[in-house]
This record gives structure tokens, C-alpha cells and sequence, in this order.
């Protein structure tokens, strides 16, 4: 009898688990759609060639998923969003030896190009500016894209932990720096 | 080109961004979403791994020093040992507490950097301690086990004994400066960049 109850318990707490997990999916694919620019330029930012931005771009996914169930709504989702893709491109290391042997990334992009131009960057400016981002460490390559974004101070602090002050002094310098690239390269 | 341009070309690549960029749904279904193979969680399965097998390794050393009690140089060996392995134990439970502490992911950069920084600092002190303290675990361990199976006792001649005991010692402290310069001090220096970096990032000036 006892036993029936705890089973019949059992049986109900997975069906809830799956119909959990299946309105999460469901509220995962569209935070991805939402945020897939978001995700691809920081791909792009963080990884040099296509076959490490595919990757990063499944890591992040994976952390999005793996975070979902945390999201409380605090801060704004693009604010969290940011956080778990920066976090993870700051982490990725691709390691080629370990990518082959468990094979734990899958060999096709989920955020695909249909106009390839776009893919290639033949705007020169895009491709200026790509240039001028890898020149800058992480923290700062991060602050940049922020930036053109065009993300408001708060959210930039709260998105890198820092203060509004500090995020408007580095937004200065870089702003320095970038018209200094453009107008000398 | 100014700033506004720069923008403005960034607003334009966003744009075309909007009517060029789709998410395949087939292949994020094919994405193992669940999958644990992430490089955060092998840290934690190693110092699991290390808890779980000091505790294990700890009960064979008692159960062989009883089995050698008539000669209490044996008892002590073990004892040295067991002292031994319970730091290994004590340490490993430390760290996994560290590992666990960390929200992953959802954190401000800064912090979440910064936190990981520092756990990797303690965590890189605690794995020097250990292999400064592996031949006291080891040679005792191998004292016991030639006894038990292979009945070689090393304290039947006591010169030759510590002869040997102090020729391994020797040479097992080398190996051990040798990894700590060349691998743990050289890791420990990278953290240190990245914690200053992490902290003039920080300044408001």
C-alpha cells in the first residue's frame, strides 16, 4: 500500500520533471531566438576561426540551458544573458585533442548565416572594427561590444560587476582609442 | 570616421543581422544540452575521486599495520601514513567546498573571474602541500605492502634502511621542487596576473 503511494508519488514528480522540462525547452528556444545576435557577436568577438566559434556558440547554449532554472528575473534577460555568454567565452579554451576524443560538440552551427555577406563581414568597417576589438584583452573586448550595443552604464555594471563610474571612464578611453584606430589605420 | 559612424555601421551589421541570422532548431535539438562533460566539473570528479580514495586507501593502511602490529616499526609507519592521507582527505573536502561555491555562469564578469582566480590560488597551495607531503605518504606505504606481500622487511638491516630511505627521500624531494618550479610556480604566477588584472580593472581611476 505504502509502496504504491511512493511510487504513484514517484510517477507524478516525473511527470511534472518532463513538463517542466519541456515549457523550460520551450522558453529556451526562445530566449536563443531572442538573443542570437547577442550570442553570435560574441562568438565572433571571442573566437577567431569558424570551427572555435562554433563551439563557444554550443558552450554557451549548454550554459544558458544549465542557468535557465536559476533565472529569477532580477536583472533583465539580456543583462543574464550577456553574463552566461561572456562568463563562458572568458572559460572556452578549445582543446582539439579533447574535442576529437569525446566529441561533445556536434559538427554544425545552430546560429546560421543565410546571407553569407553578412557572414564574411564585407562591410570594411565591420571587419575594422573586428580588428580593433582583437586587439584588446578580454575585459575590455568585452566592454566594447557592450558599448556599440549601445547598453546603458548601469547595465554594463551590472553585467561586469563593476561600478557605473568605472564603466564610464573605460568607455572614454576605449571611445579614445577606437577614433584613434579608425582615424590612423 | 567618427564615433557616430562606427555606431552606425555596428547598428547596420546588427540590422542585417535581424534578416540574416536564424537558429536551426534541428541541430540545438542534436545540442546535449544535459551533457556534465563541462571543463568546470572535472576539478570537482578529481577531488572526489581523491576524497573518496584517501578514505579508502587510508582503511587498507590500518588494516596492514594491524596485520604487522608484533613490530611497532610498522604501527608507526602507519600511523605516519594515516596522518598523512587524513590531510589528503581534509584537503580534498576543502577544495571540493571551494568548487562547490562558485555560481557559475550567471555571475558578473569581474566577480565570477576574480572567484575563480582565488579558488584556483588556494586550490594550486593545496596541490603543493600535497606533493610535499607525497614520499611521507608513499615510502611508508611501500614499506607496508613489501612487508605484507612480498615479506621484505625494511628494518632488517638498519643501515642499509636508511641508506635507502634516505637516498628516496632525496630524490623524491628533487622531482618534488622540480614540479613545483616548473609546473604549480609558473601556474601560480599566471593566477597572480590575472588577479592583478583583474583588480586595475576594478580601480575607478
Amino acid at each position: 500500500m505504502l509502496g504504491n503511494v511512493i511510487f504513484s508519488h514517484f510517477l507524478q514528480t516525473i511527470g511534472r520533471t518532463k513538463h517542466f522540462r519541456r515549457v523550460d525547452r520551450e522558453k529556451f528556444i526562445s530566449i536563443v531566438k531572442e538573443n542570437q545576435r547577442l550570442i553570435y557577436k560574441i562568438c565572433y568577438t571571442y573566437c577567431k576561426d569558424s570551427e572555435s566559434r562554433k563551439d563557444l556558440e554550443q558552450e554557451i547554449l549548454v550554459q544558458i540551458w544549465k542557468s535557465l532554472s536559476r533565472f529569477d528575473g532580477r536583472v533583465k534577460v539580456s543583462t543574464w544573458i550577456y553574463q552566461v555568454a561572456l562568463n563562458t567565452a572568458f572559460l572556452f579554451h578549445r582543446n582539439e585533442a579533447k574535442h576529437k576524443k569525446n566529441k561533445i560538440y556536434i559538427d554544425k552551427s545552430v546560429l546560421t548565416v543565410a546571407d553569407t555577406n553578412v557572414a564574411t563581414e564585407l562591410d570594411e568597417r565591420i571587419a575594422k572594427l573586428y580588428r580593433f576589438i582583437d586587439t584588446l584583452d578580454k575585459l575590455n573586448k568585452a566592454l566594447v561590444i557592450l558599448y556599440l550595443e549601445d547598453r546603458k552604464y548601469k547595465e554594463i555594471a551590472d553585467i561586469l560587476g563593476i561600478t557605473e563610474t568605472n564603466v564610464g571612464t573605460k568607455i572614454g578611453r576605449i571611445k579614445n582609442k577606437l577614433k584613434d584606430y579608425f582615424q590612423n589605420s | 570616421m567618427e564615433l557616430i559612424e562606427i555606431k552606425n555601421a555596428w547598428a547596420q551589421y546588427d540590422h542585417n543581422l535581424v534578416n540574416n541570422l536564424k537558429v536551426d532548431e534541428e541541430t540545438l535539438r542534436m545540442v546535449n544540452l544535459d551533457r556534465t562533460k563541462e571543463q568546470m566539473e572535472y576539478p570537482y570528479i578529481s577531488e572526489m575521486v581523491e576524497l573518496f580514495g584517501g578514505v579508502l586507501v587510508s582503511v587498507a593502511i590500518v588494516v596492514l599495520s594491524f596485520r604487522l602490529k608484533e613490530d611497532p616499526l610498522y604501527l608507526i609507519l602507519g600511523l605516519i601514513a594515516v596522518m598523512v592521507g587524513s590531510l589528503y582527505i581534509k584537503n580534498a573536502h576543502s577544495k571540493i567546498g571551494l568548487l562547490k561555491r562558485v555560481k557559475y555562469y550567471d555571475t558578473p564578469v569581474v566577480k565570477l573571474q576574480g572567484e575563480l582566480a582565488l579558488i584556483k590560488k588556494r586550490i594550486l597551495k593545496y596541490r603543493k602541500t600535497e606533493l610535499l607531503i607525497f614520499p611521507l605518504y608513499v615510502l611508508p606505504i611501500a614499506a607496508l605492502t613489501s612487508k605484507t606481500f612480498y615479506n621484505v622487511d625494511i628494518f632488517g638491516n638498519a643501515t642499509l634502511f636508511a641508506v635507502k630511505f634516505a637516498i628516496a627521500l632525496a630524490v623524491a624531494y628533487i622531482i618534488v621542487l622540480l614540479i613545483h618550479k616548473h609546473l604549480y610556480d609558473k601556474r601560480f604566477r599566471e593566477v597572480e596576473k590575472i588577479i592583478a588584472r583583474l583588480k586595475e580593472f576594478e580601480k575607478e581611476s
